[in-house]
């Protein structure tokens, strides 16, 4: 149970991960073999846990909270330090990551198919198809496709 | 509109190298994990343990570990029940 996972333990991560993935309480409770009462509770206890993870990540890194995800963890903010908007992911593969929205520029960046590789497996864990056009995007371009479906405006 | 995402805030200076979790599928963390070797390393040196100290075969002079295949079955046999041992914590992990 770390900060990286949003405090989140195996069993409650795999309950998370399945409920992004549309299935009902139910579903879930069959699948894991639990109760459809101990998913509900086990929601709350993500919810406040993932609402937490995304709160330190705020404060450490002096964010401004628009909006939260919980079910997608996903979370708009806003960096009054760079003036830029931000979106702050959270994922069993890649736990919390922030994501500074502004005009990158990948070409010159020795880091690229880090990202990429951070990018496809988010895009994998998070149940988007990635097409041939998107595959090859730069990876500043392709976070914004992955993460900007949970944008407001 | 900004169509770009960066992890690093702009002008910040970018590490040699960024963390990548590459085993999202967990099949390699799962298989190679350290008790797992432990238990794979011990049952291993027990039966070359046990092999070596077969005193009756090796009286003989006859090397048991060189015959019929002896050190691959063992291995096979050894990497099998360390598989099954493995399943069987994973199973009861999952019922936890």
């Amino acid at each position: 149970m770390t900060f990286r996972v949003g405090y989140l333990t195996p069993r409650e991560t795999r309950i998370w991960e399945l409920r992004r993935h549309n299935l009902s309480q139910s579903d879930i409770g069959r699948e894991l073999g639990i109760s459809r009462q101990a998913i509900h509770k086990a929601y709350q206890i993500i919810d406040k846990k993932v609402e937490q993870a995304f709160m330190e990540a705020a404060e450490t890194n002096n964010l401004l909270i628009k909006t939260v995800n919980l079910v997608e963890g996903v979370m708009n903010a806003h960096s009054p330090a760079y003036d830029i908007p931000v979106i702050v992911s959270l994922s069993k593969s890649n736990g919390l990551k922030i994501w500074y929205l502004y005009e990158g520029n990948c070409k010159s960046c020795h880091l690229q198919s880090s990202c990429r590789n951070i990018l496809e497996s988010e895009a994998r864990e998070r149940g988007i198809q990635l097409n041939a056009t998107e595959q090859l995007m730069q990876p500043t371009q392709l976070a914004i496709e992955i993460f900007g479906r949970y944008q407001d405006d | 509109m900004i169509n770009n995402a960066c992890p690093f805030a702009p002008g910040e200076v970018k590490p040699r190298s960024i963390p990548v979790n590459s085993n999202h599928e967990g099949l390699l963390n799962r298989i190679t994990n350290g008790k797992l070797i432990v238990l794979v390393l011990s049952l291993v040196g027990l039966t070359l343990v046990y092999s070596h100290s077969y005193s009756d075969l090796n009286w003989e002079g006859s090397s048991v570990l060189f015959n019929d295949w002896y050190i691959v079955k063992m291995s096979l046999y050894t990497y099998l029940t360390s598989l099954i041992s493995f399943f069987i914590r994973e199973h009861r992990r999952n019922q936890r």
